[in-house]
């Protein structure tokens, strides 16, 4: 018994010592999530770009990969992450539960990677009254409100089903419905395969669907030397994609992260507008046009019965990005 | 204390099934008082104020396009008269999502209780049957429906035979196996006495076994309902617009967590409430059983 017991004691001190040995540098997590604008976030783990720059500023940064990617939001939104990727409409649900949403890097938007699938042969007039896939107050959502305007319908007119995003392009792609919103590959597959056509893609509505990577607000007034590691090993891995000698390894990297082959990812860079100019980015992110979308977006939730509190903002902090036209074209 | 001491306190009969839920809401509040001192606006473990809103959220009249009733904010419990002046094609979440559910539930329920009482009975009686269901069956209980989940909606689509079937495809193998089980319980001795009194095969089948092994069949059923109920709430994630656990996956999305421990605990009361009544009807409708 006394043996048993005198174990017993040796192993918990083990187990509440455990946790110091590492305490040598503070440490960080950002959730990431796969999705193609933020695999260059996957590409700077893989080459050891995010641990350098982490070296540099004395501590250690983890990348969490998330599967699912709300399950990332939600982890944030409860204060367990410094850091996660999303876009901006999920941007203003933990600011609304006040964790401040603040917005480090602008990673990409959707141009033409978001649209709305039709069986083919119908248009944009023939969605009345029809059903339509998709995950609701997400980015489709959002994306076939757009559509119904443009085309002078309301979204009274459309029966809308609520599925996943991924899941509302493999039920367009086996035949369950007419209509659906979705994102590639789903899009391009409906198209290559001969199963539908795109109706109207994000293209039409450029820098509305947004990617960011959203640091936690109080913990980056404590403590900015992990937002400055993750911005820079950003760019580092924007360098490794513009630059030519580097791209094919880069892109090669980032498909097999992402579970597909080299050929369909640079077909998802398509539909991605990745801010790889930090220029660019800045002048993105002190635009009125992000203010206006902001807004946009928000009103959208708020009608969707999504956000209640509309004091809920997401800032945009561009100081980390580094020195104009480091990063050349 | 003895090992099996009757225990018949009066009062430490009521209050000690308490502790424990006395014990969990404490800790609950506990966490919500750290986690709003923190960050009051805190969402994720919502102190009481939040969940009230959470409670007008899921119980709020709303007109049929889902926005909130002009009337609501005067409007109280007691005052049910009122209903005429509801909006036309008025909707209320939970019950709309209840009523969703339960469908399904009981639909898929119904249908693999039938499969399975039918095949079960049948194995349990003629070992011809036995033989040839019985591989099948147990090699089948081993399948994870949920993994079943994207096959079944490519066969059978974003309607609702997918969910029905995947609440089908839960329980009825367990189901199948276990009312054989409790029809090979049936004393050989019931079945020989049977037919050396004149009776023929079918009612030994149907009035001896199947009548005898009911309240336990029934009580198999009654557990059976945990699972589907799991399944349930995974297979309305699939394509939905209505059913409770669509609506935890579609609140998730705004981390309206004070919406969905409502839904939760709504899922455990339909369920304590259903397990109730099937119980008291067993005791009920079969007095004769040394099953109660």
């Amino acid at each position: 018994m006394t043996r048993v017991f005198r174990l017993a004691c040796v192993l918990f001190l083990i187990v509440g010592l455990a946790p110091s040995w590492g305490a040598g540098k503070p440490s960080f997590t950002v959730g990431v999530s796969i999705w193609t604008g933020w695999m260059p976030f996957y590409l700077m783990e893989a080459k050891g770009l995010l641990a350098k720059r982490a070296e540099a500023e004395g501590i250690t940064v983890k990348l969490q990969k998330f599967k699912d990617y709300l399950a990332s939001v939600q982890a944030f939104a409860s204060g367990s992450l410094d850091a996660c990727t999303m876009t901006i409409m999920d941007a203003l649900q933990p600011a609304a539960g006040g964790i401040q949403s603040r917005a480090v890097v602008v990673n990409d938007f959707s141009a033409g990677g978001d649209g709305v699938l039709a069986k083919k042969g119908l248009t944009m007039k023939d969605i009345k009254g029809k059903e339509v896939l998709l995950e609701q107050g997400s980015v489709s959502h959002y994306l076939l409100i757009k559509a119904l305007e443009a085309n002078g319908l309301t979204e009274g007119q459309v029966v809308i089903k609520n599925i996943g995003g991924d899941d509302a392009g493999k039920a367009f792609l086996t035949g369950q419905c007419d209509f659906a919103v979705t994102w590639n590959p789903h899009l391009y597959t409906a198209v290559e395969g001969g199963k539908g056509e795109i109706l109207f893609t994000s293209k039409s509505i450029p820098g509305e669907i947004i990617d960011l990577l959203i640091w936690n607000g109080k913990k980056l007034d404590r403590d900015p030397r992990p937002a400055r590691a993750v911005v820079l090993a950003w760019y580092d891995a924007m360098e490794m994609i513009v630059n030519p000698r580097t791209r094919e390894e880069a892109i090669k990297i980032m498909s097999s992260e992402a579970g597909t082959t080299p050929d369909d990812f640079k077909k998802m860079l398509g539909g991605t507008d990745i801010f790889t100019d930090p220029k660019r980015a800045v002048d993105f992110m002190k635009s009125d046009q992000i203010k206006k979308t902001v807004e946009s977006v928000k009103l959208f939730l708020n009608k969707h019965d999504k956000l209640d509190d509309m004091s809920a903002e997401v800032k945009f902090d561009p100081s980390f990005v580094p020195g104009q036209g480091a990063v050349s074209k | 204390m003895r090992v099996r001491e009757q225990f018949r306190h009066a009062w430490g009969l009521w209050l000690l099934p308490l502790v424990p839920f006395v014990l969990v809401i404490a800790l609950y509040a506990k966490g919500s008082v750290d986690r709003h001192l923190e960050n009051p606006k805190d969402k994720m473990m919502p102190n009481l104020v939040q969940l009230t809103e959470g409670l007008d959220y899921i119980l709020q009249v709303r007109d049929k396009n889902g926005y909130r009733w002009e009337g609501w904010n005067d409007f109280h419990v007691w005052q049910i008269h009122r209903v005429r002046e509801f909006p036309e094609g008025f909707r209320i979440l939970l019950l709309e999502d209840s009523w969703a559910s339960l469908k399904r539930l009981f639909a898929g329920l119904a249908l693999s209780s039938v499969t399975a009482v039918v095949v079960g009975v049948h194995m349990g009686a003629f070992p011809v049957i036995e033989v040839l269901m019985f591989r099948f069956i147990s090699f089948f209980s081993f399948l994870p429906p949920l993994a079943l989940l994207p096959l079944v909606f490519i066969y059978l689509g974003t309607q609702e035979e997918a969910k029905v079937a995947i609440v089908f495809l839960g329980t009825v193998f367990d189901l199948t196996q276990n009312i054989y089980l409790r029809v090979l319980e049936v004393p050989e001795r019931y079945v020989f006495q049977s037919y050396a009194q004149g009776a023929s095969t079918l009612e030994v089948v149907y009035k001896i076994c199947l009548r005898l092994k009911l309240p336990p069949i029934l009580d198999t059923i009654r557990l059976a309902m945990r699972p589907a109920w799991v399944y349930l709430i995974a297979a309305e994630l699939i394509a939905a617009e209505a059913g409770l656990g669509y609506r935890i996956s579609l609140v998730q999305r705004s981390l309206r967590v004070d919406v969905i421990l409502w839904y939760i605990l709504f899922i455990a009361v339909l369920g304590f409430l259903f397990d109730v009544l099937i119980r008291w009807f067993i005791k009920r409708a079969f007095p004769w059983s040394k099953y109660n």
